[in-house]
């Protein structure tokens, strides 16, 4: 009975504890993954060795089937295929060194991984390697790739001429001439191309049974991959004949001799993405969690950001049951602090942003003035899920894209469940630069992860992200590539400027349009023009791929991957550019999608702001004082400040219609003025920047003789007040949001315009 | 780098000329425009009444100018010849004078026009003595002028380029002279008008054909906006807070102190009734005063007929502009609500000349020389004629004022009445409580030294203690002399008769040489009614 | 997780009570022996299991060749016939 009530003060102290605790912990999980890679490990090694057991095996059954059929004498009628690869194998049948049930053995195992007959017969036993050489010494040499494929007539003499002056103008690889010319087929280029090589091509049936995988990154980096394991080689496909000093190395990985075969692009990618599917998926989905925790959105609110505002919140309360008018006060002087400060600060950005100088600008004769031959490959990702019916545009808006055909890396990312594209996409045709990649389907899903997916088979140098219903101006690209050669080094982004081709659809358009003139034309380029990082627009940023890769490509966490990516190159000391070339996107005609749209991004403003603010100290001191403001008056006043305007509304409403008695406690002497001041110029300016925003627009446009838009919008801007109610709701559903499904993507429905609009507005004009 | 230090000591020559006389006139001969103190006034009580809050400022004259003064007179304790003296107002006016100098002289060189005539012009203009009087005296006209040039440069650079920036530019500085004179207003009507010329018959090269005439009025809709936004949006603004803190939108229009009620003493005049009753007596009225300004104008005709652009949109444009100015006397005098002062009609010489870069811009190589001749001729006579106008009082009545003190009337009354408050402040403890109307007293009331003495009309407690002074612990009441034709201060108008017999609660204390009377207020006893 | 409350034999207000702490150990220690104990038994029957397939395989292999030298034979002694 005394046990029930001694009460015992001190214990052993919580922290010791759970320090030790944890360490046993760790110590468990170090034991468990070590059991895990063993089991991995071993099933691995077991797999391979049954799997050699099962190909021996049946070379045994086939051996004996074929001496069965020997000694039977039957004999097989049917001809071993004629052809290309057939004849040096009748050849062989003929002179009696093999028979043709050994070969039909061959050609088939050819068709099915690829390879050189030759190796073939030598791995399987029939022929020894010295009475190879002996046949095959009479090869013809190696010959320009140009020439054989005119010789074995896959083109003609003409096209090729064609190619050659492709060629001389715009520099780049015959071969990707060829193809997007679209003169051949990709299979028949990788033929000729490895005969040329004399090599072998990759099998049509493959089955992708295979033992062993080299790891991700050599196999990424080196672009190899292994597709079948023969007794005493692996096959291995390739891109490009790998260099002979990488061979020693492959060898090394694969322990064993290799043969290579060449394989498309296309074969290439769907290897890739079926062998390494998962570490791919794995790669951009989590690499920047993993890799930085600090810069990822993959939680929304840390511990210390939780009870910040507790206390925040706590103290408000404790103040507000001390003295009710004395804290609302404080807090309203507070706002009205914060208000002041980011209206001057917006203001001056805009007018820095309305200096010619704050784009990059170059003239068409520049433009055309670039040598195509120093041009690099270009690779352009467009994520897309469930918009088949944009498709057609999107091809031919890329096609007409001023650029070398032959250094295009377009890839079009589509979700795994988008039946509907997947099916188009592939009855489509599309030449060669275009690659169509599946990303499998996994948590999250959004646009970033699909980017990182396209990212990291990207071939190009550089790197651009456009939505499928884009329209860049033509010379985009090239006028990058005019910035980026006329930027210093740590340039790594451009921006070009957004803007919408339905504008004129209706008021909500209208608005849109206003909005974005105003953001992409004056304030982006005045947070250029200030060195502040410049939170970057959804579509039309072009990167430098290798720096991309560097800082972990997009969040696959956050909603505006964009904007985070921009204040993430800022941190590690990179710059963005805002350069004269627009893409035309097609505005959100409808409210209830503009609101899903529009909360998405406020959401991910904030997401952004918490990803970033959990150490402002720190943050200080990467991006310094100068971008930290930056950084609040574009990320943090971007989602706050509609989120606070209805309060103030409705005080404005109380006071002038019913003339409530509380409101002039809440503005007293100076603060009055100030309040005063914000209602009455903030606003006005605000108004007025829109309306000189999209004047501005037009009428750079009309004065370079470009018809998009029509002057009658420019008095819309007037009514952009009831604009600003729309952003306070999708502000506070945004709010609403972040904390209930903060990953959770607002998808915007598009098509909802008629696509061929911009012709019957330049019909009108 | 030269450029911008040669601007600078453009500026600063300028001012100091003009600061010089200014001080000369307002500080040493003690002499000051009404107009111009009662500005500084007014923005002296915002700062130092009873109640110091920004509405003292009053609703009458547009606040621009006394808002500037308002930051010059954060220095009065330190410097309180600011106030008593006008300073503040001097101060504002050969800040602006110099800062049209350089104006002029850099929109010239904007325009690709060499540094000599460049500056040739901008000396030409500034230094004319009629301009420059209205550097040196205080008057809203300085700044006003300034803010109409900028207007009318950056719209001719639109006119040239193109470019939305001009427009804005322009924009704002006619919504600046918005909030400085209500001239501004014409102006405007006249650029929206310049922007259909221009938008319909000054077609520029496109690289394709030209818009179509539906896109044309679109274009004209938006430019506009663009334009007019900030000025009307000012205007509305100002009627909106006539109204919600004079509970009269148009207070500044119809109100007691306003334009048109101190225009009701010309009905008392002969001669301006018959101007009121004919349209062509006032059209010559008009001319004949407009003319005085008129040569550049005649000098940009000229040009434009020799270089055969006579008939092209500019001309129209100019002459739009031009026309503005006498065309609002005009309007005004139907209405019988102007003075038709000489000065009213000067703004059609600084709008001319902010073409004049604009218009030598468009003559090439040689012809540009002699263009330059033409107009340094036709500044010269108008420099020659104004100085003559000022000479002549029955021409500019107000400027010859300031150049001949011994008639001049209205120093005698600033004079008078900076005595009174000096007896006042020699005379009366700090803590007696002084009721009177800022309205007629401003004069003496920036020369006190203690003006919390005051209880004046933009305080507070005015209206209350108004209408019950002995209950309202007011311990004297300072009135003027009601003078037919000037309106009656609030508290003349409440007590017409106590000027001349006091009231039962009032007894004279004190007479200022019959112009002013200090009475004494009984306490404890209930008013009248 | 227990914190404070009264449990066994007392209370602690600051701490956790020897008695929780030393189960909890104990958890942790039975779970790792028996990881540990699966790791070996693995190991194990991995080892044996990768031997007797490598036997397998040699075996195999000379089987194949001896099967192939027949064939190779049979082919052979045609050639004259």
């Amino acid at each position: 009975m005394k046990k029930r009530l001694r009460w015992q003060v001190r214990g052993l102290s919580f922290g010791q504890t759970n320090r030790h605790l944890l360490e046993e912990r760790i110590e468990l999980e170090q034991l468990q993954q070590r059991l895990d890679d063993q089991r991995q490990e071993q099933a691995a090694d077991i797999h391979k060795l049954d799997f050699e057991i099962a190909g021996l095996n049946r070379r045994i059954e086939e051996t004996t089937n074929r001496i069965h059929q020997i000694q039977k004498e039957v004999k097989l009628q049917e001809t071993v295929p004629t052809g290309g690869k057939g004849r040096m194998g009748e050849m062989l049948v003929s002179r009696g060194i093999i028979t043709a049930a050994q070969l039909e053995h061959v050609i088939l195992s050819q068709k099915q991984y690829g390879g050189r007959l030759g190796d073939i017969l030598v791995d399987m036993g029939f022929v020894t390697p010295e009475q190879m050489i002996q046949e095959m010494s009479d090869a013809r040499p190696k010959e320009r790739l140009g020439e054989m494929l005119v010789r074995s007539e896959y083109i003609t003499q003409e096209q090729l001429e064609r190619a050659l002056s492709f060629q001389a103008k715009s520099g780049g690889m015959l071969g990707d001439i060829l193809l997007s010319l679209q003169m051949l087929e990709p299979e028949e280029l990788y033929r000729a191309v490895a005969t040329q090589n004399q090599i072998g091509r990759l099998g049509e049936e493959i089955d992708l049974n295979v033992p062993f995988k080299l790891p991700e990154q050599w196999a990424q980096d080196n672009g190899v991959i292994v597709v079948h394991q023969y007794l005493n080689r692996y096959l291995v496909a390739v891109g490009d004949p790998i260099p002979v000093e990488r061979y020693a190395e492959l060898e090394e990985l694969l322990g064993m001799p290799f043969e290579q075969v060449l394989a498309t692009k296309e074969e290439l990618e769907h290897l890739f993405s079926s062998n390494y599917g998962n570490e791919m998926l794995k790669q951009s989905t989590s690499k920047l969690k993993e890799q930085q925790p600090e810069n990822s959105a993959s939680t929304t609110f840390t511990f210390g950001q939780i009870m910040i505002f507790a206390i925040v919140s706590l103290s408000i309360i404790v103040g507000l049951i001390w003295n009710v008018w004395g804290t609302i006060l404080v807090v309203n002087l507070l706002i009205q602090l914060f208000y002041f400060i980011m209206t001057i600060f917006k203001f001056a950005i805009i007018y820095l942003g309305s200096r010619t100088n704050s784009q990059l600008r170059f003239t068409p004769e520049e433009i055309a003035a670039l040598d195509e031959k120093s041009l690099p490959i270009y690779t352009i990702l467009v994520p897309m899920y469930k918009e088949a019916g944009v498709i057609p545009h999107l091809i031919r808006n890329l096609e007409r894209l001023d650029y070398p055909k032959s250094k295009l890396d377009v890839r079009l990312l589509i979700e795994d469940d988008d039946i509907e594209t997947k099916e188009l996409l592939s009855s489509m045709n599309l030449p060669a630069y275009y690659t169509t990649l599946v990303v499998p389907d996994s948590l999250p899903k959004t646009k970033p992860k699909a980017c990182n997916y396209g990212l990291i088979r990207a071939r190009g140098e550089y790197a651009v992200i456009y939505d499928a219903e884009d329209q860049p101006d033509a010379d985009q690209l090239k006028k990058v590539m005019a910035a980026f050669n006329s930027l210093p080094e740590e340039y790594v982004c451009i921006q070009a400027k957004l803007n919408y081709f339905n504008s004129s659809q209706n008021l909500l358009t209208r608005w849109f349009t206003q909005e974005y003139s105003m953001w992409f034309e004056l304030l982006l380029p005045g947070i250029m023009k200030l060195d502040m990082p410049v939170p970057l627009g959804g579509t039309s940023n072009h990167f430098k791929v290798s720096v991309l890769k560097n800082i972990n490509a997009w969040d696959p966490y956050n909603v505006t991957e964009d904007a985070d990516l921009g204040i993430r190159l800022y941190k590690s000391g990179y710059k963005t550019a805002i350069i004269d070339s627009r893409t035309w996107e097609e505005a959100n005609s409808q409210v209830g999608n503009w609101i899903r749209q529009r909360s998405r991004w406020i959401k991910g403003y904030m997401q952004t702001w918490l990803v970033h603010m959990r150490n402002p100290f720190k943050l200080i001191k990467e991006i310094g004082w100068k971008g930290f403001l930056g950084f609040q008056v574009m990320i943090l006043a971007t989602p706050l400040l509609p989120l606070l305007n209805p309060i103030f509304w409705v005080l404005i409403l109380l006071w002038f219609g019913w003339e409530a008695e509380f409101i002039p406690k809440l503005f007293p002497g100076y603060l009055y003025y100030i309040a005063g001041a914000e209602f009455y110029v903030a606003n006005f300016l605000f108004i007025f920047s829109n309306v000189a925003g999209v004047y501005w627009i037009i009428n750079d446009m009309e004065e370079k003789g470009e018809k998009r838009f029509s002057f009658s919008l420019v008095k819309y801007g007037l009514s952009i007040p009831l604009y600003w109610v729309l952003m306070s709701i999708a502000a506070i559903k945004a709010a609403w949001q972040l904390i209930t499904k903060p990953f959770y993507w607002e998808k915007t429905v598009h098509g909802l315009t008629e696509m061929n609009e911009e012709n019957l507005l330049q019909e009108k004009l | 780098m030269m450029n911008r230090k040669g601007k600078l000591l453009l500026f600063i020559l300028m001012f100091g000329m003009e600061f010089a006389l200014g001080f000369y006139i307002s500080y040493v001969l003690g002499y000051m425009h009404s107009d111009a103190i009662s500005r500084v006034a007014n923005a002296f009580y915002v700062l130092y009444s009873r109640d110091p809050h920004l509405g003292a400022i009053g609703f009458v004259w547009n606040p621009l100018p006394s808002l500037m003064e308002l930051g010059l007179l954060v220095f009065y304790p330190l410097v309180p010849a600011l106030a008593t003296y006008g300073l503040a107002a001097v101060l504002m006016s050969s800040i602006f004078a110099a800062l049209t100098s350089v104006l002029l002289y850099s929109s010239g060189r904007k325009m690709g026009i060499g540094a000599g005539i460049s500056l040739t012009i901008a000396l030409l203009y500034s230094l004319n003595p009629f301009v420059f009087l209205f550097g040196a005296n205080g008057l809203s006209d300085a700044p006003y002028i300034y803010f109409i040039m900028y207007t009318v440069i950056e719209f001719c650079f639109w006119l040239k380029s193109r470019s939305a920036s001009s427009l804005i530019l322009s924009a704002f500085a006619l919504a600046m002279a918005f909030w400085t004179r209500y001239e501004a207003v014409p102006l405007g009507v006249a650029l929206a008008v310049g922007v259909v010329i221009a938008v319909f018959w000054m077609h520029r090269n496109y690289y394709s054909t030209g818009p179509t005439l539906r896109e044309k009025a679109y274009k004209v809709e938006a430019t506009w906006i663009l334009l007019l936004i900030p000025a009307v949006f000012s205007g509305l603004l100002w009627i909106f807070f006539n109204y919600i803190i004079m509970d009269n939108p148009f207070y500044f229009l119809n109100s007691e102190y306003s334009n048109v009620a101190q225009s009701g003493q010309l009905q008392s005049d002969q001669s301006f009734v018959e101007l009121f009753n004919s349209p062509w007596l006032a059209l010559k009225f008009i001319a004949g005063k407009t003319l005085w300004y008129s040569a550049p104008l005649f000098a940009v005709l000229l040009i434009r007929l020799f270089t055969k652009r006579l008939f092209q949109g500019g001309t129209l444009i100019i002459l739009l502009m031009f026309v503005s100015v006498p065309a609002l006397q005009f309007v005004l005098l139907m209405r019988e609500s102007s003075f038709g002062w000489f000065r009213y009609f000067m703004y059609v010489f600084p709008i001319t000349v902010a073409w004049l870069p604009y218009e030598l811009s468009l003559v090439r190589d040689r012809g540009r020389k002699l263009a330059f001749a033409v107009v340094v001729l036709s500044m010269l006579v108008t420099a020659g004629l104004l100085s003559y106008a000022m000479t002549d009082p029955s021409i500019a009545p107000d400027e010859n004022n300031f150049i001949n003190m011994a008639d001049n009337e209205h120093l005698k009354e600033q004079e008078l009445d900076r005595s009174v408050g000096a007896w006042i402040d020699s005379n009366m403890n700090d803590g007696t409580n002084i009721m009177t109307d800022s309205y007629s007293a401003y004069n003496l009331l920036v020369s006190s030294d203690n003006l919390k003495r005051y209880l004046i009309t933009s305080d507070y407690k005015f209206e209350t203690a108004l209408n019950d002074p002995p209950g309202n612990d007011i311990d004297y009441i300072l009135i003027p002399k009601p003078l037919p034709g000037i309106p009656k201060s609030a508290i003349n108008k409440l007590y017409p008769n106590m000027f001349e017999h006091g009231n039962e609660w009032a007894t004279l204390y004190h007479d200022f040489d019959g112009k002013w009377r200090l009475y004494k207020i009984k306490k404890w006893v209930a008013p009248q009614g | 997780m227990r914190t404070n409350g009264i449990i066994g034999n007392g209370t602690a207000w600051l701490g956790y009570h020897a008695g929780d702490v030393e189960e909890m150990m104990k958890l942790v220690a039975e779970s790792r022996q028996e990881v540990e104990k699966i790791l070996m038994e693995e190991r194990e029957v991995y080892i044996t299991e990768s031997a007797s397939k490598t036997n397998e395989i040699v075996e195999l292999r000379s089987l194949l060749e001896k099967v192939q030298a027949e064939e190779r034979a049979i082919i052979g002694g045609e050639i004259p016939k």
